[in-house]
């Protein structure tokens, strides 16, 4: 093992510690899942150093060739694993792209000596190091009875963590505002938990200030309010420098093409015409914060 | 003449401000019984919401604390239905709304018809259409023979479209009262897609008013059942009826054929231009541009700018006007193609 | 000599009573008319109607016209007020009159307005538009900037840019009501057309809370003089608007808070800008225009759409205001002069025009005579007592009954304000109206009056004054 020769032109373990530091906790703040695969090689045992060398030579090539520039794809230390971090890509994407690699070196036989397998960790949270994720798919691997070509998973970092989002409902009539109150209060969104408040005009909104924090803001408001209208919110929300984390809705009676494209325009995510279907609300709500993880 | 002595206007003022001083009374009366109704209405409407939203949304079972003892707490109740019909769309919730106020409102709005005061009625009567109380339209019938204003059978001819489109038809035809345009359109727009075009389909019996509002409302209603009916129109012989037929078509905005537009460019009325240069805009520049051109160098100003907008909205539009703009000499029509592209440009 | 003062305070004295006695019948009549008309809707459900109107589908699109002279403080308010109206289309022209205070910058950096090249269709000759502007906010609101040229050249300015089929003047110190555009434009969309301009009724803001637009709570004010102004506003409201709206004999619609369909003012001319009162003269005009083109059209006053405005809160605003109203109402009859009792003019000339004239427009002077007899005749001696006396009583009726029964039936209908204290304050307040208010207000109309025959080629310095001054037509 130690005469093995190590690839000179991939990044090394030692190396990417740091990067998937830094990797991680941007998934954490742009929402964006990454995905790691180890590769190992399955027939480790057969043949000599040299040819192992040669053939080691020969994955790194070819998985260089392969990866797109914002993947990351280095070597670990013993020499028979190698590692890619797919940014902004879900297991679902990295499982279609094993699938054709695999093809390819089973069917073209340049490639005839490698025999690879590999395992997949789906990276949505910062409670992994980069050690033990090193460590659980190694182990993941290191069972000599897997059959080549054989996709494991470690499944252990995949769940993203509990968010804390906020809701500003603001409506006039009291008892629509309570009924929109109890109806988001009920409303389960996987992995945040909502903070409701009421306002019944623009103005108590804005001296509230909860929209200045830096969590993701969902607010439900009427395009017609007392003290501060609809639309002005809207402009002064959207002026914020952080103003993606808003994800504003407005309802209207005005259901007119104007005060549509009026509203689209300011950049609200939806308008929706009053009267409306609460449980069509619900809908869009629980999609618009499924969009927010890839 | 009666002779005016000071004896005389002291009793005229002393009755007059005798009068008054009772009236004050009963205001501050009426102000202490309504302040009263308004405390039991919201304590009501505040112990009854959640039990609401329990029952209409949740579909919770049914609460006796829902059933209203009193008028403050049908007011309480009026708000909260009228409330949620406003703001939310539910078959279910509608249904149980309509449900509860056939079982338990219907003796309030049942007792309020007979009422002297025509503000109660009215009242009743926009509450029967609105919470959908079936139960009383006989009652509404019976009404109809006593003697009423404008507003209660307009009001009853609203409830009958309903409940009872057969007999709206049959009122509207025999009717002696003669409503405004927006009136028939706020009836006519209610009406269920089947009783809207029979209504269309003796569409020359109407008076005019009828049928102007038919019209619009079959353009507001965007039904493509309707763009045959009003193709038909285009040709009817009064000019009123043609443009109000091709601006609903505009608004409908589905023109799978220009032919039978072509003739409008080179109509004797501008308003009828006019609503040709709107049409096109709804179908690709290259079959419209030539008659565009003509209608932009239109005698009349609003064609002009209808018909150099509805040029510029299109993707190879600013470049049609500049083209244009080259090889024009009428000045009018440069005129406008310059100030609607910069327009355009301005606000991109 | 003493026969001649004899012959003099009986014929003034008799013909003072008999001037007072035609007044109070005709307000008797318009205030039983009103009664009528508006106890009808006691208790009516206003929402249902409303609510049904709110769709684009019914409703017609309308420009609100604002017009500012130096308004950098009330501006933005009225404009917010008017971005809450529950009205499916509108506009919102701001229409800068050259203010020499801050009142452009104000608006451009309030509504984020940038320049914009717009194609304006001149309509009404006009002074020269400098520059307008188009809010990044909303996209209905745009800033017109022109040359000084008072009220009347702003508001005509602010028609020749809307592209609507109806406007609305709302003076750029005033709130709008929510519901009150829809109210107002209900006439009008109910009759089809057929009435042509709505003038809406005007409310005393002093003592309401405010803020960004929106009147949260109504209080009686504390200032004796606005709280009189207000029982006044109840009374012109009861006795006259109501009245003569019924029959389509209103001459005066505030121009605080109007609609008018544009086809129709275009073809008036727009508003004057060479009369004190340009919104009567508006008024007066269509009214020829409707008879000479023989149509049937209507101008109405709606009795509920509220408009809130600032009264003036001191004697000397107070008396600016009056003296020029009436100096203004002076000079429109005047300039219509023709019209009175001439049949042409249908009942416009046969009844608004003596009424205007003999109880509006002179009535001051006659009264002022009255309060004057009544000194005089207590000097004079008892002969004179019992004229004197009947007189006053007369005032009483006229004054303090009236005001009083104004009060209460305003109460029982609308409830402006709901403290039953206020209403108490109120009543006892009118009881002292005909010891200081109303002679003040009768010496302030005769000075109009007055101003009106010597002050002729004085107008141009009163234009001027322009609408910074807190001033509504009642």
């Amino acid at each position: 093992m130690n005469n093995l020769i190590i690839t000179e032109d991939i990044m090394q373990e030692h190396e990417v510690k740091g990067y998937f530091e830094i990797l991680r906790e941007s998934v954490i703040r742009s929402r964006l899942t990454m995905t790691a695969v180890f590769f190992k090689v399955a027939n480790s045992s057969q043949g000599t150093d040299i040819e192992r060398n040669q053939v080691n030579h020969q994955i790194s090539a070819f998985l260089k060739s392969k990866i797109r520039k914002t993947d990351l794809l280095f070597q670990l230390a013993d020499g028979m694993h190698w590692g890619i971090f797919f940014l902004q890509s879900s297991e679902v994407e990295v499982k279609a792209f094993l699938k054709r690699i695999f093809a390819i070196l089973t069917q073209e036989r340049e490639f005839q000596q490698i025999e690879l397998k590999a395992s997949i960790t789906e990276i949505r949270n910062n409670s992994v190091n980069f050690e033990t994720l090193l460590d659980k798919n190694k182990h993941k691997l290191a069972d000599d009875e897997q059959p080549t070509w054989s996709v494991e998973q470690v499944t252990d970092y995949r769940v993203q963590p509990t968010e804390q989002a906020k809701v500003s409902i603001i409506e006039q009539n009291e008892i629509f505002r309570k009924v929109l109150e109890t109806t988001l209060k009920n409303l389960d969104i996987h992995h945040y938990t909502l903070d409701v408040s009421t306002y019944e005009d623009g103005y108590s909104f804005l001296q509230s200030d909860s929209y200045k924090t830096g969590h993701v803001h969902l607010v439900v408001m009427n395009d017609i309010l007392p003290r501060k209208n609809g639309l002005e919110i809207l402009h002064i929300l959207r002026e914020m420098p952080n103003e993606k984390k808003f994800i504003i809705y407005m309802m209207s009676e005005r259901n007119s093409e104007s005060a549509t494209l009026n509203a689209y325009e300011g950049g609200v995510d939806e308008y929706i015409v009053k009267p409306f279907n609460l449980r069509l609300l619900e809908a869009k709500i629980k999609q618009t914060f499924a969009r927010f993880w890839l | 003449m009666i002779k005016l002595s000071i004896p005389l206007l002291l009793t005229v003022c002393g009755v007059l401000l005798v009068v008054l001083f009772l009236f004050t009374i009963y205001i501050l009366v009426q102000r202490k019984r309504e302040i009263r109704f308004a405390d039991v209405r919201d304590i009501f409407l505040q112990n009854s919401a959640q039990h609401w939203y329990n029952y209409l949304i949740n579909d919770e079972i049914f609460s006796v604390v829902l059933v209203p003892r009193g008028r403050a707490q049908v007011a309480a109740i009026e708000t909260i239905f009228s409330s949620y019909l406003k703001n939310i769309t539910n078959e279910k919730v509608e249904h149980k709304i309509k449900e509860f106020s056939n079982l338990y409102l219907k003796k309030f709005y049942e007792k309020d018809l007979s009422s002297k005061r025509w503000s109660i009625r009215m009242n009743a009567l926009y509450r029967i259409a609105d919470f959908q109380i079936e139960a009383l339209l006989d009652t509404c019938q019976q009404f109809e023979n006593t003697k009423i204003s404008e507003e209660e059978y307009f009001q009853l001819l609203k409830i009958y479209s309903i409940f009872q489109p057969e007999l709206f038809i049959e009122k509207i035809e025999e009717s002696s009262v003669n409503y405004s345009e927006s009136e028939y359109r706020r009836l006519f727009v209610l009406l269920e897609d089947d009783v809207f075009i029979r209504l269309f389909e003796d569409f020359n019996s109407w008076t005019k008013k009828i049928q102007f509002a038919a019209i619009d409302t079959a353009a507001v209603k965007r039904n493509m059942q309707y763009i045959d009916q009003l193709k038909q129109l285009v040709t009817h012989e009064m000019p009123e009826i043609k443009i109000r037929a091709l601006k609903g078509l505009y608004e409908i905005g589905v023109i799978d054929e220009i032919d039978p537009y072509v003739p409008f460019v080179t109509s004797d009325m501008w308003e009828i231009r006019l609503m040709v240069a709107k049409i096109f805009k709804h179908v690709p520049l290259n079959y419209t541009y030539a008659y565009l051109e003509q209608l932009l160098q239109d005698e009349n100003w609003w064609v002009r700018s209808q018909a150099a907008k509805t040029i510029v909205e299109k993707r190879e539009g600013i470049a049609k006007l500049q083209q244009f703009l080259e090889s024009s000499n009428d000045l009018y029509a440069i005129e406008m193609a310059q100030e609607t592209i910069v327009r355009k440009r301005g606000s991109k | 000599m003493k026969v001649f003062l004899d012959f003099c305070m009986w014929f003034f004295g008799g013909f003072i009573l008999f001037y007072m006695l035609i007044v109070i019948v005709s307000y008797c009549a318009m205030f039983v008319i009103a009664m009528l008309a508006m106890r009808k809707r006691y208790k009516l459900d206003p929402s249902e109607y409303d609510d049904a109107h709110i769709d684009a589908f019914y409703s017609k699109p309308v420009s609100l016209l604002v017009p500012a002279y130096n308004e950098e403080i009330g501006v933005v308010d009225t404009v917010y007020s008017l971005l809450n109206l529950r009205y499916p289309q509108t506009e919102i022209i701001i229409i800068n009159d050259g203010s020499t205070d801050s009142t452009l910058q104000t608006v451009i950096e309030h509504f984020r307005m940038k320049p914009v090249d717009k194609i304006v269709r001149t309509n009404i000759p006009t002074k020269q538009v400098k520059q307008i502007y188009e809010s990044e906010i909303y996209k209905n609101c745009i800033l017109v900037d022109k040359e000084n040229g008072g009220k009347a050249d702003a508001l005509n300015v602010g028609i020749n840019v809307s592209q609507y089929p109806y406007f609305c003047s709302i003076d750029g110190d005033s709130i709008l009501d929510e519901k009150s555009l829809l109210r107002v434009m209900k006439p009008i969309i109910l009759s089809d057309g057929e009435v042509i301009a709505a003038g809406g009724n005007i409310r005393i803001a002093n003592g309401a809370k405010m803020q960004l637009g929106s009147v949260t709570e109504t209080h009686l004010p504390n200032n004796h003089l606005v709280i009189m102004q207000i029982i006044e506003y109840a009374r012109a409201f009861l006795m006259g608007r109501i009245a003569l709206s019924k029959y389509n004999l209103v001459l005066i619609i505030s121009g605080a808070f109007s609609v008018f369909s544009k086809e129709w003012a275009v073809e008036a001319g727009g508003y004057s800008t060479d009369i004190i009162g340009e919104d009567m003269e508006l008024v007066v005009n269509i009214h020829r225009l409707i008879r000479k083109k023989k149509e049937k059209k209507r101008i109405e006053f709606v009795p509920d759409p509220v408009c809130w405005t600032e009264a003036p809160q001191s004697l000397g605003v107070l008396r600016n205001q009056r003296r020029r109203w009436h100096q203004g109402l002076f000079e429109s009859l005047w300039k219509h002069k023709t019209m009175t009792l001439n049949p042409k003019y249908g009942l416009i000339g046969l009844l608004s025009f003596p009424y205007f004239w003999l109880v509006e427009c002179l009535g001051p002077l006659v009264e002022l005579g009255g309060y004057i007899y009544i000194v005089v005749a207590f000097f004079l001696g008892k002969i004179y007592y019992e004229v004197a006396i009947i007189l006053l009583l007369l005032f009483v009726i006229y004054g303090v009954i009236f005001s009083i029964a104004s009060i209460l039936f305003e109460a029982w209908i609308l409830n402006t304000y709901p403290r039953p204290r206020d209403l108490l304050r109120m009543i006892l307040l009118a009881f002292t109206e005909i010891f200081w208010y109303r002679p003040l207000t009768l010496f302030w109309r005769c000075e109009g009056l007055l101003g009106f025959v010597l002050r002729r080629s004085d107008w141009g310095n009163m234009k001027r004054v322009g609408i910074g001054e807190k001033e509504k037509s009642v």
